[in-house]
């Protein structure tokens, strides 16, 4: 059995906004949600600007909707509140309304107290495991050592009563795309009817971020003020972390016609592949990144084309950019077709949700194929020569777009690819 | 949509036991203590001081530079050492890699100390000052603790050791993700998104940790082991078209996955609901019932209510069966394995149905028979309600 699947529910929860409409409407006006940050206490950390959820917003908002009976992470609750919001969008209300649902949710590096062990052992304990072990009640259990990383895909689960199979994925910043493209497979081949898909994370805290530090990945620039990420520039120098979740509600057609749901647009394809190369840097080529776009194609039964847009990746890392570049040029070479293409790198307003960065891109993927609208990339003031696509620079585009590309590549060489087209019965 | 006929083969697999899945088989039967002493649990730290631990493998040992020891910890250097095991198998499969290879990884969360004991004494000291901790990280926390911490830098080692770029996925953090891996990886061959699929899992490493984590999730003291349980999911030779199912009777040696299911239940009650689900779903995708079934191997029960929901799962789904199948698990010989308990008795299973054998436990000894029916019932119950079920067949005479 070979279904097609459409997308009938979206919820987000970032720096941009604590809906999908605020983010949207963010993006498309070229809002970022950048800004300078510290480490709480910590105003010397070399990092100094992220794209971080506004705590007293959500918690106005979304108190009781991100609570749980067990102590959670942040990224955790912001997954539970993005959830609850994709499956309100949908008209899902309990098991009863569609068939058969499952989750998944892309998931990275769990959040760590960096105090744990001092919190256990106390000033007066002997450091040691067997102090930690008669004091371990003293450790933090909104920590990611108790709240695994499974905890949000099976609390999305357990608390809309969801029956279907319950998937964490963990390929780094590729996570929550892995996510989706599974979700949809399990749709199309008729294991289940519905999926609520998508990825939560949170890196702004100390031993994240110092990892993230250490490995030069964030940029630590202070040039630029809040126009620090800048995807494809020549004066980009790495990635602006942010926080936040993102879900959608999948849906086979059969059962969102049946039941009269609003279909935004239609997931056609998805593409995976690894690099072979480096933990510590893409294959130089692109080759990965340009397997991971073909096979989605293919799976889609997409030319290349029929392709109007891509979602980078386009983390404003100087190793990213320019490899993406050439592996759009690789894929979409026939005809020269890449030069009519529209480039957009969402992160340069959103920051990287890291984990969960596949998913808002997703949203805005398929807003901008049901609105005609590109966001734009901004801060792209002086494109790096090899760097030579269209990129939307600065402002959003009105123009159709039938059909888009999301990318997401991962820590390692995980790289993963989503088609969304406009839906046609 | 293009299907293919699957067969699993290459089965490798790292346990305390050893390095051969002939190896589990015979420790298993001779009743062999696998275990090790472990210096970190000796005390009041659980009440046991061993545990079924496998030596760290070194560079040479996985057959790489010592740099790739910078960039992992403990358990991507085990599924590397799995992975190895599995591709060292036969020649005549041709060179390993390549863009038709894919991989599917069940990884575990990587559980250890921010900072070693070595330093707490200076954390202590700079608790009060945020600014003096986050210097303390930036000096004491190994440069690349961002990729090493991350579980699936595994999936980028064993990618970049062995050259596959074929489609890929890696689940976390417990045994059901170890089973997704079986499973999707599987279809990724039947759908004809790769040629070959490496599936593996690895446990997670024994850590004090751990136990923290095991106890908070309600552990019932079963000892933890290491490990990692590596296969392939190959394209049947001749083309046969038939998907994840029924044979198509195309005489393919080495076992194949033959059914699957999988759902979620939250509590103990909806737990063994979903199990049921799931055990039937994969009879059904297999074309068999209950009575098809020659041996089952229920996964580690290291909780009271995982153990329970299983039970009563199975009684469910035997209920009516004239001869309830034998119900086995590696635990003596291998303690609980996380991720990679169900891939370990998946390889268990395909090392029975070749020989047409299968282990029984008899109080506690264990004794080997003629399985009555070719195939094997694999499951795994994750830690907050998570299940999977595979059923394996062995492959027509």
């Amino acid at each position: 059995m070979s279904r097609r699947v459409v997308v009938t529910g979206l919820g987000a929860v970032c720096g941009l906004g604590l809906d999908w409409q605020t983010m949207w409407e963010g993006l498309t006006a070229g809002r970022s949600a950048i800004r300078a940050w510290q480490l709480p206490g910590v105003p010397d950390f070399p990092v100094r600007y992220a794209a971080p959820v506004d705590d007293a917003e959500f918690a106005a908002r979304y108190g009781a909707e991100a609570d749980s009976d067990r102590p959670l992470e942040r990224r955790a609750r912001f997954g539970l509140a993005a959830a609850a919001q994709a499956l309100a969008d949908a008209g899902i209300d309990g098991p009863g309304t569609v068939g058969r649902i499952g989750t998944a949710v892309g998931s990275g590096v769990p959040e760590r107290d960096p105090y744990e062990l001092l919190h256990a052992i106390g000033e007066d304990g002997q450091p040691g495991w067997q102090t930690l072990f008669g004091r371990r009640d003293r450790l933090d259990r909104a920590s990611g050592l108790f709240c695994t990383n499974d905890a949000l895909a099976a609390g999305i689960a357990a608390r809309h009563r969801l029956r279907g199979p319950a998937l964490n994925f963990s390929t780094a910043c590729a996570g929550a795309t892995h996510a989706v493209g599974h979700g949809f497979r399990m749709i199309r081949r008729g294991e289940v009817d519905a999926m609520v898909v998508g990825g939560a994370d949170s890196v702004l805290n100390l031993p994240t971020m110092t990892g993230l530090h250490l490995l030069g990945a964030p940029s630590t620039s202070e040039l630029f003020g809040d126009r620090l990420c800048r995807a494809f520039d020549r004066d980009r120098s790495g990635l602006v972390a942010a926080e936040g979740a993102a879900m959608v509600v999948l849906e086979s057609e059969q059962s969102a016609r049946r039941r009269g749901a609003t279909i935004y647009a239609e997931l056609a394809g998805f593409g995976t592949s690894l690099d072979a190369y480096q933990v510590t840097a893409p294959h130089p080529e692109g080759h990965g990144a340009a397997l991971a776009m073909s096979r989605a194609l293919a799976d889609g039964q997409v030319a290349p084309d029929a392709v109007d847009s891509i979602n980078a990746h386009g983390t404003s890392t100087p190793l990213n950019d320019p490899i993406e570049t050439r592996a759009i040029k690789d894929v979409f070479a026939a005809g020269a077709h890449y030069r009519k293409l529209a480039v957009t790198a969402n992160k340069t307003m959103l920051g990287h949700l890291i984990a969960a960065a596949g998913a808002p891109e997703l949203i805005a993927t398929v807003l901008s194929v049901r609105d005609g609208i590109v966001p734009p990339t901004l801060n792209l003031e002086n494109p790096d020569p090899a760097c030579d696509l269209d990129y939307v620079p600065e402002k959003a585009r009105y123009q159709e777009v039938s059909v888009a590309v999301s990318n997401s590549f991962g820590f390692g060489g995980l790289n993963a690819s989503l088609v969304v087209r406009g839906y046609e019965h | 949509m293009t299907t293919h006929d699957v067969r699993l083969t290459a089965p490798g697999l790292l346990t305390a036991a050893g390095t051969d899945p002939g190896d589990l088989w015979e420790a298993l039967v001779a009743g062999k203590d696998t275990r090790r002493p472990t210096e970190a649990l000796a005390g009041p730290w659980p009440e046991f001081d061993t545990a079924f631990l496998v030596d760290d493998p070194d560079a040479a040992t996985l057959g790489v530079h010592r740099r790739v020891l910078r960039t992992s910890e403990k358990q991507a250097r085990m599924a590397l050492h799995g992975a190895r095991l599995a591709l060292a198998g036969p020649a005549e499969r041709g060179p390993v890699g390549g863009p038709g290879w894919g991989l599917y990884l069940g990884l575990p969360t990587v559980d250890e100390e921010l900072l070693r004991f070595g330093a707490l004494d200076r954390l202590h000291k700079a608790a009060g000052s945020p600014a003096e901790v986050a210097a303390l990280y930036g000096r004491e926390v190994p440069p690349f603790s961002g990729l090493s911490h991350l579980n699936s830098t595994a999936a980028a080692h064993i990618s970049a050791v062995f050259g596959l770029t074929g489609a890929m996925a890696a689940y976390s953090p417990f045994s059901d993700a170890g089973l997704t891996a079986l499973i999707d990886g599987a279809l990724s061959v039947a759908e004809g998104e790769n040629e070959v699929a490496l599936v593996g899992a690895v446990s997670p490493k024994v850590h004090p940790l751990l136990f923290a984590q095991y106890e908070e999730l309600g552990w019932n003291g079963a000892v933890p082991g290491e490990g990692a349980a590596f296969l392939l999911a190959e394209r049947a030779p001749g083309g046969a078209v038939g998907s994840v199912g029924p044979v198509a009777g195309s005489g393919v040696p080495g076992a194949r996955l033959a059914g699957y299911g999988r759902a979620f239940g939250a509590g103990p009650q909806d737990r063994a609901e979903a199990l049921v689900e799931a055990v039937h779903a994969a009879l059904e995708t297999a074309g068999t019932d209950a009575g098809g079934i020659g041996w089952v191997l229920p996964d580690a029960a290291w909780t009271a209510d995982g153990a329970r929901s299983q039970d009563a799962a199975l009684d469910r789904v035997f209920a009516g069966a004239a001869d309830r199948p034998a119900r086995f698990t590696s635990e003596p010989a291998t303690g609980v394995l996380g991720p990679a308990h169900p891939l370990a008795h998946a390889v268990l299973a395909l090392h029975g149905l070749a020989a047409g054998r299968r282990l029984v436990a008899d109080g506690d000894a264990v004794r080997e028979e003629a399985l009555p029916a070719p195939r094997a019932l694999v499951l795994a119950c994750g830690a907050r309600g998570q299940v999977c079920a595979v059923v394996l067949e062995g492959a027509e005479k």
